[in-house]
């Protein structure tokens, strides 16, 4: 995208900062919020943005924004510091021209905006400019900042575990190449000794400290009496540990390196499954809406600015244009449009007067309200929702298959051991008996069971959110793979939520964009995106003045036009001709079907899930989508209960369901199925409650991630059997005495090579579905 | 081959220093966005 060059008048130009549609021989602006975007690219001398940009910047949009919430931190040299993320950065020459104009900002010292999250690390000198200084900056080229997301310490931990247990594993087994080529050609006992001792040194802190979480796995394990694969794993980990003690005093050789490469390979899983449930929990988070924390109070005659934590039940707080309403209460007095899109997912504003309700974290788009507080704090809406995340999540870790065999494990491999124990000592020594024992136990530890749930979790979370959809957990992967009806809502998941222009005159439309590229409202978005998509250039409007609720007047080529809303689905404009209005055009609009939902809903069938559209709105408008979606199952006029209701039925008969949804009216049909995805475009509380989001304004999201969900279920169950077959040919081996240090070294690692492989084939395995 | 008694120790001293140092450099966040460092060289700054 480069700066436009002139143009003759016929031609359309476009706004150099934001690339909307202009007409006219300049090139202006679209906006003032564009202007001031490229003055301050331009004054801080950051041209170059604009030839090496890949994607186009969001508009500015002049939205007041909420900075108290940023956390802030003094440092010792008297500057602050402050975190947030950052929403909007499309290419990494946003991230680029957002970092440079902050470093250039007066007072700014040190700045450091992340390429791959967004999140910015901003130190400065408070007395040179105040935080919201430094937040504004970001406003005014059109980004969004937000809180951030606190960094989670327990991945810190989990990677230095998995650092030391990696480095003493490649140098034990350095030492071990030394001792196995000394089978062969025989090695002096001093320095075998030395190698050995070596080897125990290395292996202690591994054993002591990196394979901690396994030994408190196994710990907890066996006080609640819910057994896990850590107690085969500590089991294994402990007598290793212990023969190799007294291997080494014994002068003879130990299974260190088997032991050093299992504890590496355990915690790599482990981290992986980690770094997994982050980015999902990071990706809702962005997608979640943040509360206010400042609030206008009525006091007497004036008004106080308090932290929302003041407020008391019954206070009187005012909200005005572009601000968010800080608690759930009732309009005293006013008259506003105000969007509810954190409980509605619906983005058009809604007029509300007194006696009205209105909930925490609506925005009111037009006009000024005074609020009487009815719910604060922890009962608002918004913070039950917040308060049900952090159930789910934990809901999230459940019982994976490997770990329900883990009783069976344990009990096999000490009967299996002691029986060979038994032989062993009969038909030979008491010095053999032990070692062969040793032996069962050592390749009788799960390293490769252990290892394919959490592997093949990791890849199908990674391939599913490659294709748009985003889910919590690995359990809910596993779920998703075992539906076979799929519930889908209408407004916002099968349609796209937001009108759309399906008829108007070319002309009409033209001189209506004029008017509508100065709102913000759905209509006048779908309005100017359907004159640029027809190629039409834009005019400049002049004395353009938007009427909350009602419509827009203006002045296009000369003539005096007026939009109003006229029957459900229709505008009209109105062309000022000696005094008075006359109907010149009209334009239709429709809340249409997402483009790809009859082919995400085929695909789903040939998966053979079973689709079913559940609305809250009439039954001939949901038929009408139902039958261009090619869904045969509609049904109407439904209120959530009746929602969830539905699914409660559907699972009596023995069905597994899933459901699609993206408004506050879908919480509970979300949370009742095995599993609940909610649109990314939707409302802040449906992401909250679902076990995963489609980040895409698309459907087939939905296909693909069933998709992997069933392949990587496949992988799982192969895996399974893989380390299970293993399992028994190697501790079959072990118990016949075959087994020795050099054999389990070669043995033990092939597993795990085994199930990670299996691990890596779902991307490609994905993909051959695919075609 | 005697010097193995003393390089072997040595060995383990300074493998021990750069183990301490990942964990230093793990504390102070270097290793939480590996994905920023990448980008950020390709940019002319």
């Amino acid at each position: 995208m480069n700066a436009p060059l002139p143009r003759s008048a016929s031609e359309q130009a476009s706004c150099p900062h934001c690339g909307t549609a202009v007409e006219g021989a300049v090139d202006l602006y679209c906006c003032a919020g564009c202007e001031l975007a490229a003055q301050i690219i331009e004054g801080a001398g950051l041209e170059a943005y604009y030839a090496d940009r890949e994607a186009l910047p969001p508009r500015p949009t002049g939205r007041r924004l909420d900075w108290a919430a940023l956390p802030l931190e003094r440092c010792g040299d008297g500057s602050s510091e402050v975190r947030f993320s950052i929403d909007g950065l499309r290419c990494a020459s946003c991230t680029w021209v957002t970092e440079h104009v902050l470093a250039r900002t007066e007072g700014v010292l040190e700045v450091h905006v992340s390429y791959a999250s967004g999140r910015a690390t901003v130190r400065f000198d408070p007395e040179v400019v105040p935080v919201e200084g430094v937040v504004q900056r970001v406003a005014a080229l059109g980004y969004q900042p937000r809180p951030a997301t606190s960094e989670s310490r327990a991945d810190r931990d989990l990677l230095v575990r998995l650092g030391l247990a990696s480095f003493v594993a490649a140098n034990v087994m350095l030492l071990s190449a030394s001792l196995y080529a000394g089978w062969l050609d025989g090695i002096d006992d001093g320095f075998a000794q030395l190698f050995r001792w070596t080897q125990l040194v290395l292996a202690t802190p591994a054993v002591m400290w990196a394979a901690g979480p396994f030994f408190r796995g196994a710990v907890q394990g066996l006080r609640r009496g819910r057994l896990s694969m850590d107690l085969p794993i500590a089991v294994a980990i402990g007598v290793m540990f212990v023969h190799a003690i007294a291997s080494t005093l014994l002068h003879t050789d130990a299974y260190l390196d088997s032991l050093c490469m299992l504890i590496a390979l355990l915690l790599a899983g482990r981290f992986l499954e980690a770094r997994g449930k982050k980015s999902a929990l990071e990706a809702a988070s962005a997608l979640a809406s943040r509360l206010p924390t400042r609030a206008r109070r009525r006091v007497g005659q004036g008004i106080e600015t308090v932290p929302v934590a003041e407020l008391a039940l019954g206070d009187q707080v005012e909200v005005g244009a572009g601000e968010e309403v800080p608690a759930d209460g009732r309009v005293c007095v006013g008259v506003a449009d105000v969007q509810m899109a954190l409980v509605t997912g619906e983005a058009a504003p809604v007029r509300l007067h007194p006696g009205d309700a209105v909930v925490a974290g609506a925005v009111v788009e037009e006009g000024a309200l005074t609020i009487t507080v009815e719910a604060l704090a922890d009962d608002t809406v918004g913070a039950r929702m917040a308060r049900q995340l952090a159930q789910a999540t934990d809901r999230g870790s459940g019982v994976t298959v490997a770990d329900r065999l883990a009783p069976w494990f344990v009990g096999i491999t000490v009967v299996v051991a002691g029986g060979a124990f038994g032989f062993w000592w009969w038909i030979a020594d008491f010095a053999t008996a032990m070692q062969v024992a040793v032996a069962v136990l050592v390749t009788a530890c799960p390293c490769a069971l252990g290892l394919s749930m959490p592997l093949a979790a990791a890849a199908g979370l990674g391939a599913a959110a490659r294709r748009g959809a985003i889910l919590r957990s690995g359990d809910a992967l596993m779920r998703l793979a075992e539906v076979d009806q799929v519930a889908l809502d209408k407004t916002g998941t099968v349609t796209g939520g937001e009108p759309q222009v399906i008829a108007a005159d070319d002309e009409v439309l033209r001189v209506a964009a004029g008017l509508e590229r100065h709102s913000g409202h759905p209509i006048a978005r779908a309005i100017v995106s359907a004159a640029m998509d027809r190629g039409i250039p834009i005019p400049v409007g002049l004395d353009v003045f938007e009427r909350a609720g009602i419509g827009m007047d203006g002045r296009i080529d000369g003539m005096e036009v007026r939009i109003r809303a006229g029957q459900p689905g229709q505008v009209v404009l109105f062309k000022r001709v000696d005094g008075t209005d006359i109907e010149w055009g009209r334009i239709r609009l429709q809340d249409q079907r997402r483009s790809d939902a009859a082919e995400a809903i085929a695909s789903l069938q040939r998966m053979r899930v079973s689709p079913a559209l559940l609305t809250g709105d009439r039954v001939a408008v949901a038929q009408a989508i139902g039958t261009e979606a090619g869904i045969g199952d509609v049904l109407a006029e439904l209120s959530p209960d009746d929602k969830r209701d539905w699914v409660r039925a559907r699972q009596a008969e023995g069905q597994r369901v899933l459901f699609v949804g993206d408004g506050l009216n879908d919480g509970p049909a979300l949370t009742e199925a095995e599993v609940g995805l909610a649109m990314g475009t939707g409302a802040a509380s449906s992401v909250l409650v679902a076990d995963g989001v489609v980040a895409q304004a698309a459907l087939a999201p939905v296909a693909s991630a069933v998709r992997v969900a069933r392949v990587a279920r496949v992988v799982v169950r192969t895996n399974l059997v893989r380390s299970i077959a293993y399992n028994i040919l190697a501790v079959s081996a072990a118990a016949l005495g075959v087994v020795n240090p050099l054999v389990a070294a070669i043995l033990m690692p092939l597993s795990s090579a085994l199930v990670i492989a299996g691990a890596l084939g779902v991307e490609r395995r994905v993909r051959r579905l695919q075609s | 081959m005697s010097a193995l008694y003393f390089l072997i120790p040595l060995a383990l001293a300074l493998g021990g220093t750069f183990v301490a140092l990942f964990v230093w450099a793990v504390g102070r966040g270097q290793f939480d966005d590996l994905d920023d460092a990448p980008e950020r060289m390709l940019r002319d700054d």
